[in-house]
């Protein structure tokens, strides 16, 4: 007779796992407070009000913007995010299995390796101007060294990571061969392996391309090779974002608003068809490049139709959790269970704003992703619009809506001033409003992304109204993101210190269906890795076969 | 295994949405002549303005009053169009053929669906009809380096 | 709070309406773009 695991897991995580866990926090926190501080900076400067110069000692005043910008793409976009969700996948890996991590030392290897990186990033990148290349760096822009080095130690460290998960996932295997695994470590585990199999994008672009150029051993790069391999990357790089979020919708939110998991087969099946379909389609961010022929990125933006459909089963499966859960605490009629999901509860609250948020953001995803329908939209400011809609929102605000039990029990203190949290939650989610919907109208009006545009001479005065609601949207997003972490640190230092019986349980929903009912084939590796595998090749292996063995290393990097 | 009758409605509702967008996408872009650019040449950013026809960058007529070429070379911070503007009269088609001599650069012609990343050593290629006079800027929407705010030029249709 | 159906009798009516109009929503942001699209003209 198979164990009942259903039941909320008992393992007690200690000191020093919750510490290793806590160090991710704070590594990813700091990023985001200083990262989202160039938020408004940019947002006035579309506005045409100029508020870098108080920042002239830090940033090159030629180019303070596009300095702030990269250090607000890669803290937030690249650094935020990626110690966020170590960290977290760390806790539902040990938590869902009920053990300790196999080879602690390998984890703590991987995460020093990030912060190794990080701060060797930091360096061209804040201190000595080396790397206003933004995020996405693309050659022949030229950065230091030090940052394609920096960039490789954080992606590397989050590999090891993940094999510190996969080893520890593999030990509980061998000891409990007929037992489903637990949805919350399944779900990490398939986060991290589709985040090693998309990481050899820009591990080929890096390695192979970008730092022998930068150290001389090539004259010159391939641009368009370059964009290739950065973006087999940076799609999946949406998802690594996402199924955290999508883990937290699925298997703790609906514990936290009374009720419990819809469906564990379905949320199953939804992570292995992000598995096989996140990296596979790239090409619909290279829409309008001139080295891919069109033939392909037309195969891509149908792919991408394919990875819409389980973002669409996620949501159903979440609502219909969130309405059991409403209709358990009392809601009647269609709509009622809303208002019963404890908004009250800043986890929660955060998280369902995140949900709606999200809502807009999948819609222009998809739209983003519709082939020829892209010529409207490619690098208008419809593109940031539509990203601080899904990075900005569905899974920041869902961090910050984990953040706010996760700190408080890693650190045993309650949660400093829980109505300001909500607060907080309700100005971002109103600013996130504001602001995108400004950024979608204006890009659809012809407004260009990474510009300037206070400077740009070509801005109509029509666009005016717009661009000061985008400037006010941002700056109510950044006050909420200082409310939270404002009532962190206050947590932190000064949160009144939970007593016997009152620590922070990690919320992990019971299953409506027994997990150990669900189909063994939504529990087998080996044939959805070997669908990852053939997909991608099939998708990309001809385009990068072509770009790589017809690759021209003739256009020679230029410091910007 | 077992799926609720709503969800399993809704996947045939979500697969039916996604299918007429395939639909449509496919009608506009194969049929309407609505598409994307495709890999149209190659060059030698080192070279390739050494000889034609980037080495006259610039309009040139192939039927008077209906089709043109116009052949422009992105580099930081402007559009070289070989010296002098772009003017076409009312109705006529314009081939745009553009290049990098440095960095990505952008081009993106207002009301129109000319919309490129221009890459050095690529050349891109769509072209727009013009059926009402006036101004139409076209501008750099890829960072490029410090002056990336400033670039842009200007196309006049006259009539 | 006394749970008021067994959990497997739970018929998701609200998610139902909710996804159809998230349906609706995603058609007409779509078509509308797409109408946009076609008003900007041939480019090949």
């Amino acid at each position: 007779m198979l164990e009942d695991r259903t039941v909320q897991p008992t393992y007690k995580l200690d000191k020093g796992e919750k510490r290793f866990i806590g160090w991710h926090l704070i590594v990813a926190i700091i990023a985001l407070t200083i990262g989202s501080l160039f938020g408004p900076l940019q947002a006035f400067d579309h506005a045409g009000v100029d508020l870098y110069g108080p920042l002239d000692f830090l940033l090159d005043p030629s180019r303070g913007y596009y300095q702030g910008l990269t250090i607000h793409g890669v803290l937030n976009a690249l650094i935020w995010t990626t110690f966020f969700i170590t960290g977290f996948l760390t806790l539902t890996v040990i938590k869902g299995l009920g053990r300790k991590l196999a080879y602690p030392w390998l984890n703590q290897l991987g995460f020093w390796m990030m912060v190794v990186g990080l701060l060797t990033a930091a360096v061209p990148l804040v201190i000595t101007n080396e790397a206003t290349v933004l995020y996405t760096f693309y050659p022949p822009l030229e950065a230091s060294s030090l940052f394609y080095i920096g960039l490789t130690l954080v992606v590397v460290g989050s590999w090891i990571e993940g094999y510190g998960m996969y080893l520890t996932f593999w030990k509980w295997r061998k000891e409990n061969p007929n037992t489903r695994s637990p949805f919350v470590t399944f779900a990490a585990l398939v986060t991290m392996v589709m985040w090693q199999v998309a990481t050899l994008g820009i591990a080929g672009e890096i390695l192979g391309m970008l730092l022998p150029h930068s150290f001389g051993w090539f004259g010159g790069t391939d641009p368009q090779l370059a964009r290739t391999l950065f973006w087999f990357t940076g799609h999946p790089l949406v998802y690594f974002w996402l199924l955290p979020a999508y883990l937290s919708w699925y298997a703790m939110l609906p514990r936290q608003a009374g009720g419990k998991m819809f469906s564990d087969s379905m949320a199953r099946l939804a992570f292995w068809l992000f598995l096989i379909l996140s990296v596979p389609l790239g090409f619909h961010h290279q829409f309008v490049d001139p080295g891919v022929p069109a033939g392909w990125k037309f195969i891509h933006a149908l792919l991408t139709f394919g990875v819409a459909f389980p973002s669409l089963l996620t949501a159903f499966t979440v609502v219909a959790s969130l309405e059991y859960a409403g209709r358990r605490n009392g809601g009647k009629g269609l709509f009622g269970w809303l208002t019963k999901l404890r908004w009250s509860d800043p986890s929660v609250a955060a998280q369902l704003l995140a949900g709606i948020l999200f809502i807009f953001g999948g819609i222009g995803g998809i739209m983003n992703a519709s082939y020829n329908i892209n010529l409207a939209l490619h690098n208008t400011t419809w593109v940031p619009g539509h990203f601080h809609l899904t990075v900005a929102s569905a899974v920041t605000l869902t961090f910050i809506g984990i953040s706010y039990w996760l700190v408080p029990y890693l650190t045993g203190r309650a949660l400093w001033k829980p109505k300001v949290a909500v607060a907080g939650a309700w100005i971002y989610f109103v600013g996130m409003l504001v602001f995108s919907n400004a950024m979608h109208v204006v890009g659809l009006l012809g407004a260009p992304r990474r510009t300037p545009l206070g400077d740009a001479p070509y801005i109509p005065g029509e666009w005016a109204g717009h661009l000061w609601r985008v400037a006010a949207g941002g700056l109510t997003m950044w006050i909420g993101i200082m409310i939270f972490v404002v009532v962190i640190v206050a947590t932190v230092f000064a949160g009144r210190r939970l007593g016997e019986g009152e620590e922070i349980e990690i919320p992990i929903a019971e299953a409506i269906e027994d997990p150990q009912k669900t189909p063994v084939w939504l529990d087998r590796w080996r044939p959805w890795l070997i669908a990852t595998v053939v997909i991608i090749l099939l998708a990309y292996g001809p385009q990068l076969y072509e770009q790589i063995f017809n690759a021209q290393l003739t256009a020679p990097g230029i410091t910007p | 295994m077992h799926v609720d009758p709503y969800e399993r409605n809704w996947m045939r509702i979500a697969v039916g949405v996604l299918v007429v967008f395939a639909i449509l996408i496919t009608v506009a872009g194969f049929m309407l002549g609505i598409q994307v650019p495709t890999n149209e040449a190659r060059v030698d950013p080192a070279t390739f303005e050494n000889e034609l026809p980037w080495s006259e960058p610039g309009l040139r007529t192939l039927v008077e009053g209906e089709e043109y070429e116009a052949y422009i070379i992105a580099r930081q911070f402007s559009y070289d169009t070989g010296g002098e503007p772009i003017v076409v009269p009312k109705g006529a088609r314009v081939t745009f053929y553009v290049t990098s001599a440095d960095v990505q650069h952008g081009f993106s012609l207002e009301g129109t669906n000319v919309n490129m990343m221009i890459i050095p050593g690529q050349v891109s290629k769509l072209s727009a009809t013009f059926d009402e006079a006036g101004e139409y800027n076209f501008i750099c929407h890829e960072y490029c380096g410090v002056g990336h705010a400033f670039m842009y030029g200007t196309l006049t249709v006259e009539g | 709070m006394t749970v008021e159906r067994e959990p497997e009798k739970f018929k998701p009516k609200g998610t139902w309406v909710f996804v159809i109009g998230l349906a609706v929503l995603l058609f007409v942001l779509w078509l509308s773009v797409y109408l946009i699209l076609l008003g900007r003209g041939v480019n090949t």
